[in-house]
């Protein structure tokens, strides 16, 4: 188990800051059910397949560098401050988590959808609804440096 | 009766469902500890197991769940008027989907996020897992089937949707190449894709592609000239990598889900439509009677053995907290159940302005099956017409949906039937077939084009009424094997597995019922005998389902009458029972 040490317990505990999965490290397929789901769900049992393990290689280039990210986070960040990995085609919550970000930051109505259809880049970081990096897999470090600073903590 | 109203009613239903019986089961059957560590934390890793908040869960667990099938069955399934298929979606989602895709992520939560397969073989027997893999094969065959014919009969009834549909394919992969070396957000261009598309649609509609006079010079019906190109392009499709097609193919089609969700429920408002199905069909002598067959024609919808992958593949292993089970299991089958509910009010108040319309595409079951998908694009093009859509191009457009749903499904079918093959030519030690991607691929695709060209009456469609029905047989098979599965863990943990047998007991009560009727059918009438061999097999599975799941019931509760009530066994002197009552979901 993950846990955090609470090292900065200043921190306001509404903090949220979403990790875009990068979608060539995403898993959806939109199949529906039929796909059992996603492209792990597509073998019935990954770890008994050698045939499908080489292909999952191929499939997850660059999900441990991803994960790592993720857990840098996870573990520097206070534990009320909330991580989340969010698959990029998961429209159904980022849109109205963005959109609602952008308002509380004050932004108008426009000016909120904007942020949320620019949102979900590759491999963003967004804090509170603001993007903090996007485009490429930033660093552990980088990603802690920067959600740190929109945090406004040292 | 206003579809508006029926929709309302339903929508209410599932939310009463939600509040009161997914509470009893949250606390009564599943006992659920919001301080269970979940696998999520347990293994935490930043891939497969991340701790997810329960909105976000909830979101990619329906899009992972929601496609065609719970489209197809209950417009089908209206046959037997719409009263009947819609108690069934309602009763179904309530008492039997929810508990079951509830049941099956907090069974997998519980035993560190292991998939229903790996489950079958642990708390039913190692038999099972035999068993399982079978089931799946078969089930896989028929889905495969099932789709390569739903598509050709679209194709052939819309000619209009095979440009946008073909055209698809590149432009998923141009969007996704785009995406990938750019690195932009893929909302907008996503967006961009389903306007093309839209654009292709309206292409498509004045440029309707018809392949008769090719089908004429093969010497083939048409349909069966369509299911052969959507056999050689899905086992071209499952051999590319998932990020060339099928992932930016799926950035198009979520949208696409949506929008032809809100087209629906927009288009019952404005339009207003009345129901004008019969509440319940007095239907033809001869025709298949309601018990059973009402309930494996509408497996997806109302129950799907499928989720229990789904729940237990992915879902599992980013459930943050055991009690958000409730949340993203019960409410992912309420939303399939509210696609079931847009299919029924797309076949009983959208496709027919009077009964005397309606009675003309449901005259019989053959014809009913038959054209239901053809039923179901016309229903949800009068939809969208009432959002002032022109109505042949909204025709096209409702076939696109159903077309690029079915076809995803195929693609990802295909390479799923490979897995399987492989799989089992893997315990069968034919490592000449598992070790082959070409091999493997071909057997996968074998079975289920020689069943969907199986020769049979066009024009009536009893093929497709038949495969349908077998689909739904094994689906509903699969989800008795999982709910087999929760109902032991349950029993295992001295809570009254009473509301997860009764849909087991009803489920598989069906299905054999169903499997022992289409044998004699099947038997009787020349050109279907092909499938006696399939039905008997099935048949097979299902008793000895049965068997497995009685034998585990009873070796369970007497394990549990052997238990002292602090949890030690009968006759042992200091011993505790170690593994708790749970299974192996015990912690340090």
């Amino acid at each position: 188990m993950t846990t955090a040490t609470p090292a900065e317990p200043t921190v306001d505990t509404r903090h949220r800051v979403l990790l875009i999965r990068p979608w060539d490290v995403s898993d959806g397929v939109g199949a529906g059910c039929c796909s059992g789901g996603s492209a792990k769900g597509l073998c019935v049992d990954p770890q008994h397949h050698p045939v499908r393990g080489g292909t999952r290689n191929i499939e997850r280039t660059g999900w441990a560098q991803f994960a790592r990210v993720y857990r840098g986070l996870r573990a520097s960040l206070p534990a009320d401050v909330t991580v989340e990995v969010v698959d990029p085609r998961n429209h159904l919550y980022l849109l109205p988590a963005l959109i609602r970000g952008a308002r509380r930051r004050g932004a108008r109505w426009p000016a909120a959808v904007r942020a949320a259809l620019r949102g979900p880049g590759y491999a963003a970081v967004i804090v509170d609804g603001q993007v903090v990096s996007s485009g490429r897999l930033p660093s552990p470090d980088e990603a802690l440096h920067q959600v740190r600073a929109a945090l406004g903590v040292a | 009766m206003p579809a508006f109203v029926v929709a309302v009613s339903v929508l209410a239903l599932f939310a009463l469902g939600f509040i009161y019986y997914s509470r009893y089961l949250a606390t009564k059957v599943y006992a659920l500890d919001p301080a269970f560590v979940t696998p999520a934390h347990e293994f935490a890793d930043g891939v497969d197991y991340v701790p997810t908040n329960k909105h976000v869960l909830f979101g990619h667990h329906f899009t992972s769940i929601a496609g065609a099938a719970p489209i197809v069955g209950p417009a089908i399934a209206v046959f037997w008027g719409w009263l009947p298929a819609l108690l069934w979606i309602v009763i179904g989602t309530i008492f039997a989907a929810g508990v079951h895709d509830f049941g099956a992520l907090v069974v997998s939560v519980r035993h560190k996020a292991k998939n229903i397969g790996t489950l079958t073989a642990e708390v039913i027997s190692a038999r099972s897992r035999v068993l399982f893999l079978c089931i799946i094969f078969f089930l896989l065959t028929l889905v495969n089937a099932v789709f390569a014919v739903v598509i050709a009969r679209l194709f052939v009834s819309y000619p209009g949707a095979v440009i946008p549909i073909f055209v698809e394919i590149p432009l998923a992969i141009a969007i996704g190449q785009y995406i990938y070396r750019t690195r932009t957000p893929a909302l907008v261009p996503s967006i961009v894709g389903v306007i093309a598309l839209y654009f292709l649609i309206w292409v498509g509609h004045h440029n309707p592609i018809e392949i008769g006079g090719f089908a004429d010079w093969l010497g083939m019906e048409p349909q069966n000239v369509w299911v052969i190109i959507m056999f050689i392009y899905t086992f071209i499709a499952s051999r590319l990598p998932v990020w060339l097609l099928l992932q930016p193919r799926d950035y198009i089609n979520s949208h696409q889900l949506f929008i032809a969700l809100g087209v629906t429920f927009a288009g019952v408002l404005v339009g207003w439509e009345t129901i004008v199905a019969p509440a319940v069909n007095d239907v033809p002598d001869g025709s298949p009677s309601i018990f059973p067959f009402l309930f494996i024609t509408i497996a997806c919808g109302a129950i799907s053995g499928f989720h229990s992958l789904v729940s237990s593949g992915t879902t599992s292993k980013q459930l943050d907290k055991e009690t958000d089970a409730r949340h993203v299991g019960y409410m992912g089958a309420l939303g399939e159940g509210s696609l079931a509910l847009a299919s029924v009010l797309a076949v009983a108040a959208g496709v027919a302005a009077t009964r005397l319309d309606w009675d003309e595409r449901y005259p019989d079951f053959d014809t009913a099956s038959g054209g239901a998908v053809g039923n179901f694009v016309d229903g949800i093009a009068q939809f969208a017409s009432n959002l002032g859509v022109e109505l042949g191009l909204a025709a096209v457009f409702a076939a696109v949906v159903v077309v690029s749903f079915a076809a995803t499904t195929m693609d990802t079918g295909v390479r799923l039937q490979r897995y399987v093959v492989q799989e089992i030519a893997t315990i069968l030690r034919w490592h000449w077939m598992a070790r082959s991607l070409t091999v493997a691929g071909l057997a996968a695709i074998a079975l289920p084009l020689a069943l969907a060209l199986m020769p049979g009456d066009d024009d009536r469609g009893f093929a497709f009424g038949t495969l349908w029905r077998l689909f739904g047989t094994t689906n509903q098979l699969t989800a008795g094997l999982a709910l087999a599965v929760i109902a032991v863990w349950v029993t295992k943990r001295m809570r009254n597995p009473i509301v997860i047998l009764i849909p087991m007991v009803f489920l598989l009560v069906m299905t054999t019922w169903a499997l022992f009727i289409q044998l004699g059918e099947f038997w009787d009438v020349d050109e279907r005998w092909v499938l006696v061999p399939l039905d008997l097999v099935i048949l097979v599975l299902a008793l000895w389902l049965i068997v497995e799941a009685a034998i585990a019931l009873r070796r369970t509760v007497a394990e549990r009458r052997a238990l002292n009530v602090d949890g030690t066994i009968h006759g042992a002197v200091s011993e505790q029972h170690d593994s708790g009552t749970d299974g192996d979901d015990t912690r340090p």
